[in-house]
């Protein structure tokens, strides 16, 4: 009878250190006791130690972006730019691209980061995919202008990385890009 | 006095296993006795005419012994009130209780008080709740009682510190909802956002209480961070960010306070969502020059499945709660539309067909609906439609965009975002798009809001 109460009791604890090593492992432990009725007031017996909710990741700083370098082939390479929720290219575009495309055979030690870019209307996640098309577009052209597709980094920002911050269509046009940053030289 | 202080400390290991053996032996000490009351559904939850319960809350009481301490006590007693409105479950009464008893009784027990006078003023449920403050130390003692029925529904004594009573008076407002709902609170649950300041090309994560206090910067990379999503424990963090100059797949264990790569396949790695049992996630990856889903395992990185093969765009994949199914947007027909597919790949099926853009679907555990954002007459409105195509629900009417929505963890709750004054702000509304809230008002522009389960 007494051995039966003993098992009884260690399985008891058993089980709950089993419940507790799950939840006292939380951050931001409340410890928290049930109560039945009618109960004396007691004083705090067990002051549990508090942690916190949260605990921000340390997270060693790097650079934002390679830079904003933009080079010079007699005339800058300047972002080129996409109609509203489309990846093909502009005559302007193209005709940017063939510079670029010259220049690069001329410094053929020089490789790039495409960077497809897309205003801030839509959803964020499809604008993730829409930068990949309108990366993919200029690296495909660059390609066919002899371009060897290792040299070319296609890369999307979606609707994170505006140069322009208002909601205006004068601004949007301004956002829906694709930038090149030079990655090694 | 009341201090919540912001520096992060975990327990070290020793408080950890003293905490614990000092719990089990109050638990120990009072397990053997049976519960008071057995469980009780107060609400009928499916009821097309769900009736708030009216409910009174006492003013908080010291204990017997302990001295006063106004602020705390007011304090604690709206946090407790503030989570009891925003469940929707309860019509919170005004506090009557100062004629109604005579103050400082120091007893919560029901002998010390008449229901009858609870009952005359409407209130069919009652919270009592005492404190005691010895420095830093809190203790608080809730009882919710049906003073219809004139008995205690439930009872709990709560220790912590005083920079916790945040926390502490959230998690006995769960207890109420669960007691009287069946449903689990989510009072103690997180929500994770991005952040960014006016001009600022840096984009951090941020977390915060559900109802927005307790704001904590997750992470300080001054690169570019996207698409936070907590795993179904709440425990750990997946999202993307460019810090490496391509956006990679992150994870942050905070149990571990460690943070680690998942992924760095070239081009996009973004927009994952966690499996029901945490051991895998869906994602956006390039394959073949565009967005496909697949399906990665989250310890490791290693992909599992290329879900998807079409030369259209796929984008923001996430499970069904029975984890059969992943629903997820594509272009394949020419706009963007949300698609259903098995989560073995195949058997895809068209879900909206409503609206040529309807994005970013959220699909709650608790009640098997699908939220997302859909383009109606040129603004995106929040709507809500069941996974076989019925139900179809318009939940906003705004004049300016509402965005990235997703399920509290009940299911009661629809969190987006808005543009207010220029700003994205942080909004809830509840599942029928009434009670809107606004959760934020500060002048940082905030996105892609995702909310854990309780902690």
């Amino acid at each position: 009878m007494k051995a039966a109460k003993v098992i009884l009791a260690l399985a008891l604890v058993a089980s709950l250190m089993f419940t507790f090593t799950s939840c006292t492992c939380k951050p931001g432990d409340i410890e928290e006791e049930k109560i039945s009725q009618p109960t004396t007031m007691s004083t705090p017996s067990a002051i549990s130690q508090q942690s916190e909710i949260v605990k921000p990741a340390v997270v060693t700083a790097s650079v934002l972006t390679v830079g904003n370098r933009t080079v010079d082939i007699g005339d800058k390479i300047y972002p080129i730019y996409f109609d509203f929720d489309k990846s093909e290219l502009l005559n302007d575009s193209r005709e940017t691209l063939s510079k670029l495309a010259q220049w690069m055979k001329n410094n053929p030690s020089v490789d790039i980061r495409i960077e497809g870019n897309c205003d801030e209307r839509g959803s964020n996640e499809y604008n993730l995919a829409l930068g990949e098309n309108r990366a993919a577009s200029a690296k495909k052209y660059l390609v066919y202008l002899s371009i060897s597709p290792e040299r070319l980094e296609p890369m999307s920002y979606g609707e994170e990385k505006p140069s322009c911050s208002e909601s205006t269509e004068s601004c949007w046009s301004k956002n829906r890009r694709d930038d090149f940053t030079i990655t090694s030289k | 006095m009341l201090s919540i202080t912001k520096n992060i400390k975990l327990s070290s290991p020793n408080t950890i296993i003293t905490t614990l053996v000092l719990v089990l032996l109050i638990v120990c000490a009072t397990t053997g006795l049976p519960s008071q009351l057995e469980a009780r559904v107060y609400l009928e939850l499916d009821s097309p005419n769900l009736r708030r319960i009216p409910l009174a809350v006492a003013p908080l009481q010291p204990l017997y012994g302990y001295r006063e301490n106004a602020e705390s006590a007011l304090l604690g007693r709206k946090i407790l009130v503030d989570d009891l409105e925003f469940s929707t479950f309860f019509e919170l009464l005004d506090d009557t209780s100062s004629y109604l008893e005579k103050p400082k009784s120091y007893n919560l027990s029901q002998e010390s008080f008449d229901f009858r006078n609870w009952s005359l003023i409407g209130a069919e449920l009652l919270i009592k709740a005492g404190y005691s403050l010895n420095g830093e130390k809190l203790v608080v003692e809730f009882r919710l009682y049906d003073t219809l029925a004139g008995k205690m529904i439930v009872g709990k004594r709560y220790r912590g510190r005083t920079k916790n009573i945040r926390l502490l008076f959230h998690k006995f407002a769960n207890q109420v909802v669960e007691s009287i709902t069946g449903l689990p609170g989510e009072f103690t649950s997180k929500i994770a956002f991005c952040g960014r300041h006016k001009n600022e090309p840096a984009q951090e994560l941020y977390s915060s209480d559900y109802d927005g206090h307790e704001r904590r910067q997750i992470t300080r990379n001054k690169s570019i961070n996207i698409s936070p999503a907590w795993s179904q424990d709440a425990n750990k963090l997946v999202f993307t960010s460019y810090r490496r100059d391509n956006p990679d797949l992150y994870l942050i264990d905070f149990m571990k306070g460690k943070e680690y790569r998942l992924t760095n396949r070239k081009g996009i790695n973004a927009a994952a969502a966690w499996s029901a049992d945490n051991r895998h996630l869906t994602l956006m990856q390039r394959y073949e020059n565009h967005s496909e889903i697949t399906i990665i395992k989250a310890g490791s990185g290693e992909t599992v499945q290329r879900l998807t093969k079409s030369s259209a765009n796929q984008a923001s994949p996430c499970w069904s709660p029975d984890n059969n199914e992943i629903a997820f947007v594509s272009d394949r027909s020419g706009t963007p539309q949300i698609y259903i597919t098995a989560a073995q790949g195949g058997h895809w099926r068209r879900l909206t067909r409503k609206e040529n853009y309807n994005a970013n679907p959220d699909w709650s555990a608790h009640n098997d609906k699908i939220v997302f954002t859909s383009k109606i007459d040129g603004i995106f409105q929040i709507c809500t439609i069941n996974p076989d195509g019925t139900s179809l629900r318009q939940q906003t009417y705004a004049r300016s965009n509402c965005e990235t929505p997703c399920w509290s963890p009940n299911g009661r709750h629809i969190l987006f975002t808005k543009k207010i004054n220029g700003i994205q702000q942080l909004l809830v509304m509840d599942n029928k798009g009434r009670n809107l809230k606004q959760l934020t008002f500060d002048k940082m522009d905030k996105k892609s809001p995702n909310w854990s389960a309780n902690r």
